[in-house]
């Protein structure tokens, strides 16, 4: 009897406490994020790129993303040319979110078995798609999905993870199933009358393969020769 | 002997129009034939109708033996045409003309065209472009496209068509020496009367689209018994032949009578005449010129042939 | 027959106005590159909401698209292939080399044909060389890469955005411009059938361009849809096809087919027109 008021007491200590642990922000989240990034100065990375939607179809765009501390971006087309959605938060996706998007609500959920945190981004900027509700693991705190409905269109991304040089996580295959009228109306000028926007379904698939991490990116390579356009 | 061209009942239309009507000719091997005609006779749509530029009404063409029509290529095998103002392009030498033209006839060595073209004249102009040349040059260079391939027979339409008195000369000499030597038969249209009365061997005139006489040159224009009789008091004479029913006075001159004396009876006529106190100077036969020969088959309104 | 094929193409190549279309083609390429080089082009803008863009589509591939896409190249294409086919026959009647060739022991059923043989010669050079052209002056001033291709739209503002690997697209940019060749040739053998009917070249030219001209205004029109399939004006954009995935090859059958058919039509009745015509001028 002794043995179980005991342990009533103790799972009740715990209940407690765990109720009167604080609700993380969605700063906290973002914090958890930070930490799982902090270690990388820059790095490196192949990407594939292949689109098939209404509005693109790109079978295979290769190129190579250069990303170094605090904002520098580079993104090196293999062949000339190359596209990379931005869902995928390229180089630093915590600064990233921070400057285009404000942080509201927060929620909690499961994807599969995993609990997950689901924070609700409003765009500050327009150079985003739009608003969207961002996944965060909460076990290794990684971003593992975005749910994004803008004006018809739903943009719905799962990401997948590898551990790179024995510590780092990072994503090795985004996938984005979009659905809905991806593009604005355009004048054609052969029909002469204005099309509305493309609409339907389609995948875009980008992998990541061969991080470089911390290797010292020379300043030279996110030199001149417009490569990168936002 | 071979006829190398024949039309029979050769008909065209064009709309109303008759430009053909009815026509029958007959060019045998050897003839150097003359193909007159005022101008819109018809000359010219015959002369396409037998290098199968122009389809026959009705009637038929024959070159060889083979329809022009139905079967060109072996029709136009052995013929050499200028046919009107010659067409070249303008844009080619002479000489690349001349090759062009001959390659569709088969081919003629290097030699051939470079002989072709010193027979015309044109040795030294030869690798200039057509449209550098002047119309008498262009003529020449027909000429010599007809000929390049060595035809058995010529077909040469106006020939001499803007050539000076000396390249007409020359053209007459060349038409001739190419039956006489070459064995070429030749089929000329022309309207001057006295070129084609120098070269031809056989005539033909055509009017309103019709044959109105032909044969051989020699039989056509010798006279049949016409004599010019030289003589005094030609007026009283000419009355005294009018008796005579074997002699047709046709003209009365200054001093001498136009006659025609059936049966050669000319001797017939001179002791009529003396024993008649008459002084005659000369019984000398008169030629029909192709002139004459002309305008009696077309009449002196419609005739626009050129005598010389 | 081959050796009327011969001199033909021996015709062809020493006169002045065969180049003609070759000069202004280049002329036209060597203009794009510089309005490429040099003007707005802001396909991006259509993938901007969604994608980084990094690169530059300005290609080689793209010119070579791009030429097919211009306005004045489906004007200008047709009309130099024109102004040799409408002169086949017309003007050597004008000049009277017609008269002058046909006095010679040759078919006039193979003569016709080997004109059409050399004006078919002459559209598949013509309009591979606008690609080659368009390809090589590109390639020099912009470099070579993946080609990037739009269905709809404009330069300035783009949908159905198609993007081939560099061998991808130059087998695809191959493929169109064999298409547009025979479409050419389509509009080309009109000029030759009335080429054989007008005694000179121009009406034959300006007959076969204002064919085209019109029958594009009813391929436009709603109104027109019925006969719209029997128009051949509507199967010559059958090209953009070459750069959709999945390749639509029973519309570009069809659309073949409706070429051949005007191909074919215009230049039976040419050349029954040709072997009974009669040669008076």
């Amino acid at each position: 009897m002794r043995k179980l008021l005991l342990a009533a007491a103790v799972v009740g200590a715990l209940a407690l406490a765990a109720a009167a642990r604080p609700k993380p922000a969605p700063a906290d989240v973002i914090g958890l994020l930070e930490r799982n990034y902090a270690s990388i100065h820059d790095y490196s990375a192949d990407i594939e790129v292949s689109v098939d939607s209404p509005q693109l179809h790109m079978p295979r765009s290769a190129a190579t993303l250069y990303f170094k501390r605090p904002d520098r971006m580079k993104i090196v087309p293999k062949e000339g040319f190359a596209v990379l959605p931005k869902d995928v938060f390229p180089g630093d996706p915590v600064r990233s979110i921070k400057q285009n998007f404000r942080l509201e609500r927060l929620d909690s959920a499961k994807v599969g078995n995993e609990p997950v945190y689901v924070l609700s981004l409003v765009p500050k900027t327009t150079d985003v798609r739009g608003a969207m509700k961002l996944f965060v693991e909460k076990r290794r705190g990684i971003i593992i999905g975005t749910d994004a409905d803008v004006g018809g269109a739903k943009f719905k991304s799962r990401w997948t993870y590898a551990r790179v040089e024995g510590k780092y996580w990072l994503p090795s295959e985004i996938r984005i199933e979009m659905s809905g009228a991806m593009s604005t109306p355009v004048f054609d000028p052969r029909e002469v009358k204005i099309k509305p926007p493309k609409s339907g379904k389609g995948t875009t698939l980008v992998r990541f393969s061969d991080y470089k991490i911390n290797r010292g990116i020379p300043d030279s390579v996110f030199a001149e020769g417009k490569q990168t356009s936002r | 002997m071979e006829v190398v061209v024949e039309a029979s009942d050769l008909q065209k239309r064009f709309g109303d129009v008759r430009a053909v009507d009815g026509l029958d000719l007959a060019v045998e091997r050897g003839d150097v034939f003359g193909f007159l005609g005022p101008n819109g006779a018809g000359k010219s749509t015959t002369i396409r109708m037998i290098m199968g530029l122009v389809r026959p009404s009705a009637g038929t063409v024959r070159v060889f033996g083979y329809d022009v029509w139905r079967d060109r290529r072996r029709a136009l095998a052995r013929v050499g045409a200028l046919v009107e103002t010659p067409g070249f392009y303008r844009y080619l030498s002479g000489r690349q003309n001349l090759w062009l033209l001959s390659e569709l006839s088969g081919g003629a060595t290097r030699e051939a065209v470079d002989l072709a073209l010193k027979r015309a004249g044109l040795a030294d102009r030869a690798d200039d472009k057509v449209k550098a040349y002047s119309h008498g040059m262009r003529q020449r260079l027909g000429i010599a496209q007809a000929l390049v391939c060595e035809p058995e027979l010529v077909v040469l339409d106006e020939p001499t068509d803007g050539l000076d008195p000396q390249g007409m000369k020359e053209v007459r000499e060349l038409i001739s020496g190419l039956a006489r030597d070459q064995g070429m038969t030749v089929f000329l249209s022309s309207h001057l009367l006295h070129e084609v009365e120098q070269v031809c061997t056989k005539v033909a005139v055509i009017h309103h689209g019709k044959q109105m006489g032909s044969g051989p040159v020699a039989e056509l224009l010798s006279g049949g018994g016409r004599v010019q009789i030289t003589v005094d008091r030609p007026a009283r004479a000419a009355a005294a032949l009018a008796k005579l029913d074997f002699v047709t006075v046709s003209a009365v001159r200054d001093d001498s009578i136009i006659a025609e004396v059936k049966d050669g009876r000319t001797a017939e006529v001179n002791r009529l005449l003396v024993a008649g106190g008459f002084e005659v100077s000369a019984i000398v036969p008169k030629r029909t010129s192709l002139e004459e020969f002309y305008f009696s088959l077309t009449g002196p309104e419609d005739g626009k042939a050129n005598p010389a | 027959m081959v050796r009327q094929i011969r001199l033909e193409v021996f015709k062809l190549v020493r006169r002045g106005r065969s180049y003609l279309g070759f000069g202004a083609l280049l002329l036209i390429s060597g203009l794009a590159v510089v309005a490429l080089l040099f003007g707005p082009h802001m396909i991006e803008t259509s993938m901007s909401q969604g994608f980084i863009t990094a690169g530059s589509y300005l290609n080689g591939g793209f010119v070579a698209w791009m030429m097919l896409n211009a306005p004045p190249t489906a004007l200008f294409l047709p009309l130099f292939a024109c102004v040799v086919t409408g002169d086949m026959v017309s003007g050597e009647t004008a000049d009277g080399t017609l008269r002058t060739v046909l006095s010679r022991p040759v078919g006039r059923g193979s003569l016709f044909a080997a004109k059409f043989a050399v004006s078919v010669i002459y559209v598949v050079a013509l309009t591979l060389f606008l690609g080659i052209a368009a390809y090589g002056i590109g390639t020099i001033f912009l470099g070579r890469g993946v080609l990037v291709t739009f269905q709809e739209g404009s330069m300035l503002g783009a949908q159905g955005i198609y993007v081939y690997d560099a061998r991808e697209g130059l087998t695809r940019l191959a493929a169109a411009y064999a298409f547009v060749s025979v479409g050419v040739l389509s509009v080309a053998t009109i000029a030759l059938f009335l080429s054989t009917i007008v005694a000179n070249s121009l009406g034959a030219i300006g007959g076969a361009m204002l064919t085209l001209i019109v029958f594009g205004i009813l391929a436009m029109f709603d109104f027109f849809k019925p006969i719209h399939p029997f128009l051949f004006t509507t199967h010559l954009d059958r090209w953009r096809d070459f750069f959709t995935t999945p390749i639509p090859w029973g519309e570009i059958r069809t659309s073949l087919a409706v070429l051949f058919a005007y191909i074919v039509v215009f230049l039976l009745a040419g050349l029954t027109v040709f072997t009974r015509k009669d040669v008076i001028s």
